[in-house]
């Protein structure tokens, strides 16, 4: 398929499933009175979706480039769980407001909290960097930084529990949702999300040549530390921007950049476009999915994407091992 | 004569608390095929990636007269070429994408770039492969598309680390031919070789190391001689052997 024809097959996959986002839920869009507040807060959680998954997915892309690894993912890096633990600590200190300041400060302190949460998991990651540690070891920090940060996310959860109200948001924060996300956040995400993916772009050819190794790579004029660097700062960047979109969604950061490569091939600056508009269409499908599978209430994104996710992702690995088995 | 390819003087390279290489002072001229000669673990790649700029060092490394210390990434890149032992490139990129990655950091005009790269795989032979993916390619097409790689990026001086390791004695004679129509036109080729047998019918000069100092250096006919290979090696030359293949005509 040429890149044209992907590119246009991509945006009309985001359009479908767009319109399907926008038509999906408990109320119609038929009622005359309620048709301008839904397709406002359908909007802006369609916007949501999209940026969450289109920022995951470019996340994807650079993290599995720079660990020449395919099965990596942002939450390696320990990001995706700081920028989950900062929103975590946003949301206990916004508690503490009541009615309608509450509610607006959530809005307001959850992203600011998940990139704050973002930017000190990498922080801690570049007092490593700075070291001159290998990409092993940084692999291993951003394991024991993750799990550093889920602890302390479930004793603030565990906490929570005290109060009903604040206990059952933690929760759904932690499972992933876009449901309550609103225009505000959605402002303040969409430039980080924009500039993180262009900024991929941009370190695409230098990714592109670290795949042959580090050592390679400066032989050919490389700046291995500072794309090291740059790419890290970049994904932590968007991994906040994601989760204070959506929470902790899983697997789309896996699963969108694998189902790619076979098709628009290893090439970073192929990669990021067409993994953003893919991982756009997966999240707003997934959450318009999220809203038509019984239950009593929507079943939160989170728990969508890794039902699709993980067994997608077996099937992917399975085919390419097959795939390597035959030559 | 021009300044040599490589000029060391006193280099010492030391990785953790172990010093590596210890004051080794060497040259490497254009249009010649110079090995590093060595038993395992005497300091042979870290010589090479040394001189690659890829470790850092005491002492002094020149580079077609110019201290490899004052040279910024990209003017490296156009003085010298590093192609290690086994490269870690295991993604599916076309044969033609892998050998452009050469000209990564060189800031010349478009046509100037297609011109490098397509001369390189033309002199390498794998102009038929460009659209072939690396990943699918048998071990001697990697090693030559790799070398192609090197000299897209026009550099004069290439550092090999074990060529033909990998290779069975046909691709492995193939190879060093081609180092040596490289050599006929004024590269220099500095290879690390476990073979000596290779390395006396292949290359012009040696060099001899152990435990990181460099023990002989000269034309390679009087360097693989029993006295010095029984000094690193501790072994005996045996000259009852003589089992040796070329290419066809």
């Amino acid at each position: 398929m040429s890149a044209t024809r992907l590119h246009v097959a991509l945006v009309l996959a985001v359009i479908v499933a767009g319109a399907l986002a926008l038509f999906t839920g408990a109320a119609s869009l038929g009622d005359e009175n309620l048709r301008a507040t839904l397709l406002q807060l359908r909007g802006a959680r369609l916007l949501a979706a999209f940026l969450a998954g289109a920022a995951l997915s470019v996340g994807g892309v650079a993290v599995q480039g720079l660990f020449r690894n395919p099965l990596a993912s942002p939450s390696i890096l320990g990001t995706t769980a700081g920028a989950n633990l900062g929103g975590q600590i946003a949301l206990v200190a916004v508690s503490s407001l009541s009615g309608a300041t509450a509610a607006h400060m959530t809005e307001m302190v959850l992203p600011i909290g998940s990139l704050l949460g973002a930017l000190v998991a990498l922080g801690i990651l570049l007092v490593f960097l700075r070291a001159g540690v290998d990409l092993l070891t940084l692999l291993l920090t951003g394991f024991i930084l993750s799990s550093l940060f889920l602890s302390v996310g479930s004793f603030l959860t565990s906490m929570a529990q005290e109060s009903w109200e604040l206990g059952r948001t933690m929760v759904a924060w932690s499972l992933g949702s876009v449901s309550g996300t609103g225009p505000r956040q959605v402002l303040f995400a969409m430039p980080l999300v924009v500039a993180g993916t262009v900024a991929i772009w941009g370190w695409g050819h230098a990714l592109d040549v670290m795949l042959s190794g580090e050592e390679e790579a400066a032989s050919l004029g490389v700046d291995v530390k500072a794309t090291r660097r740059w790419v890290v700062v970049w994904v932590a960047v968007l991994t906040g921007a994601a989760v204070s979109l959506g929470g902790g969604v899983a697997f789309v950061g896996l699963i969108v950049p694998h189902a790619l490569r076979p098709i628009v091939g290893a090439e970073h600056r192929r990669l990021v476009p067409t993994s953003a508009l893919l991982g756009g269409a997966f999240l707003i499908a997934c959450d318009a999915l999220g809203r038509v599978l019984p239950g009593r209430s929507e079943i939160p994104l989170g728990i969508v994407t890794g039902l699709i996710g993980a067994p997608l992702f077996l099937w992917l690995l399975l085919r390419m091992q097959r795939e390597a088995y035959d030559g | 004569m021009g300044d040599p390819a490589v000029q060391t003087e006193n280099v010492r390279v030391t990785l953790g608390t172990r010093q590596v290489l210890r004051d080794v002072s060497l040259q490497a001229q254009y249009g010649q095929i110079t090995a590093v000669l060595g038993p395992n673990g005497a300091g042979k790649t870290t010589l090479l990636k040394a001189v690659a700029g890829l470790l850092p060092y005491e002492g002094r490394i020149e580079i077609a007269g110019q201290d490899l210390r004052s040279l910024h990434r990209s003017d490296r890149v156009q003085l010298l070429a590093y192609v290690p032992q086994v490269s870690l490139l295991a993604s599916p990129f076309r044969v033609e994408h892998v050998v452009q990655q050469a000209r990564y950091s060189l800031q010349t005009a478009r046509h100037r770039h297609h011109a490098s790269i397509e001369h390189a795989m033309d002199v390498v032979d794998v102009a038929h492969l460009r659209k072939r993916s690396f990943t699918q390619l048998s071990g001697g097409e990697q090693r030559r598309v790799l070398l192609a790689r090197a000299l897209a990026t026009e550099a004069r001086l290439i550092l090999l680390d074990e060529p033909t390791a990998s290779l069975d004695i046909r691709h492995a004679l193939s190879f060093y031919e081609l180092l040596r129509e490289l050599t006929a036109s004024g590269y220099c080729i500095m290879a690390v070789l476990h073979r000596l047998d290779d390395a006396a019918r292949f290359t012009d000069r040696a060099i001899l190391l152990k435990d990181g100092r460099l023990t002989h250096q000269g034309v390679t006919a009087d360097i693989i001689s029993a006295e010095p290979i029984r000094e690193v090696y501790g072994v005996e030359a045996d000259e009852t052997t003589t089992l040796s293949f070329r290419l066809p005509d």
